[in-house]
């Protein structure tokens, strides 16, 4: 089985509320470095432990690009598939946000609060 | 009526080789339907580990390590992923059957004997071994385990475009100079296999290309856990540049902004470039 997050709990964190309140938004949690989630809002994904280990590779391997090419540091990840787009930001140095949306959800807003977000220190587990 | 394998959840299709599918899906449980010129097959995997190849072509049936080496013979093969629960994944083990399972790998691999040339179908079997694992010939009633495929066509994935990873040539050149050309574009190129095929701008793209290729690794891995049709794009936003790589003909484009340009606009630029590609 995979880790489902045992202390992804829905916790209050208020910028998640706001990002899920945004049209075409379906999930955000809220991941630590060591891949626990922290928080997890909206839909459920059913492997959201799968979904945070692979988004704290993808920030590790996006690092690397921005150690190669000297214009870091990382600002944010955007995967945009065909029915679905996956943000995913730093928070602090502690931990990532990442929100799963409909590819016509309003992008710029999803970013304004998630940067909101990257303001706060990740709560501790 | 014959049984079919259940149809969990629809999670994108995408035209590549076996090895790539199977070296991108380690965080995979599901099956992958595989279409092959007119015959149909699958590939059962549970977390990077194959359990099981099935095709059938007509009324011949060829399960397996057999499979196995018939999908691996094909540059191309067109898959559509369907993830898996526990109980999804052990009933379609007991569906497929034992012959269709294949043992783990390094176990019993360097005994199973090569196919034919020229394949069209079926194996023909080395004098005096028994075949455990391979199922050759004519199995008229064998369960149809691609019934519930027109249902899942219709599932939110018709017309989904699907993720191309063939190994043509040609290139329009002209697309690399048309991305340079749109503001706020430093440098294009395209690369395949671990190498820049074409590039255009004054950067050196050559060192991305590594950390590209991994970053595509855990694109994929996170397309198997979602519901989210093929890949369009990924762009990594850093403080003084975005990095861009999508999916482009036989590779991948890697195009670098400057932090001026937005995510809309980048955006606009790949789907411009995707139906410029199709086009």
């Amino acid at each position: 089985m995979h880790d489902t997050g045992d202390d992804a709990v829905a916790r209050a964190v208020p910028e998640l509320d706001d990002v899920l309140k945004i049209k075409g938004v379906g999930t955000a949690f809220l991941i630590r470095n060591d891949g626990s989630v922290v928080t997890m809002a909206g839909d459920p994904e059913p492997d959201i432990g799968g979904l945070s280990a692979s988004s704290l590779r993808l920030v590790f391997e996006s690092g690397m690009i921005a150690n190669r090419i000297r214009d870091g540091p990382l600002s944010q990840i955007f995967l945009e598939f065909e029915n679905r787009v996956l943000m995913i930001q730093e928070v602090d140095q502690d931990g990532v946000i990442a929100v799963i949306a409909r590819p016509d959800a309003n992008i710029g807003r999803i970013s304004y609060h998630m940067k909101k977000q990257g303001q706060r220190p990740v709560p501790a587990g | 009526m014959t049984p079919a394998i259940p149809p969990g959840t629809p999670i994108g299709r995408i035209e590549t080789s076996l090895d790539w599918l199977l070296s991108h899906t380690t965080r995979f449980q599901g099956a992958i339907l595989v279409r092959i010129s007119r015959g149909r097959g699958l590939i059962l995997i549970g977390y990077g580990r194959p359990a099981a190849f099935y095709f059938r072509l007509g009324n011949r049936i060829i399960q397996g390590e057999a499979a196995r080496r018939l999908f691996a013979e094909h540059e191309f093969i067109q898959a559509s992923l369907h993830r898996y629960t526990d109980h999804e994944f052990r009933e379609a083990l007991a569906l497929v059957g034992p012959g269709a399972r294949v043992p783990v790998p390094g176990e019993e691999e360097a005994e199973v004997p090569p196919l034919m040339a020229g394949f069209p179908g079926e194996e023909r079997q080395r004098p005096g071994r028994t075949s455990r694992n391979r199922s050759a010939g004519h199995h008229a009633g064998h369960p149809d385990y691609f019934e519930h495929e027109s249902v899942m066509a219709g599932a939110g994935h018709r017309g989904a475009a699907p993720l191309r990873v063939p190994a043509g040539e040609d290139l329009p050149e002209d697309i690399l100079d048309r991305i340079l050309t749109t503001p706020g574009v430093s440098s294009v190129a395209v690369f395949r296999d671990g190498a820049i095929v074409d590039s255009r701008g004054d950067e050196v793209l050559e060192s991305l290309v590594e950390p590209a290729e991994e970053v595509l690794l855990s694109v994929f891995e996170v397309l198997a856990l979602l519901s989210t049709g093929p890949l369009v794009q990924v762009t990594i936003r850093l403080l003084g540049r975005n990095v861009t790589i999508a999916p482009y003909h036989d590779g991948y484009l890697l195009v670098l902004t400057n932090p001026g340009v937005n995510l809309g606009q980048i955006r606009k630029m790949m789907h411009d470039v995707a139906l410029a590609g199709a086009a």
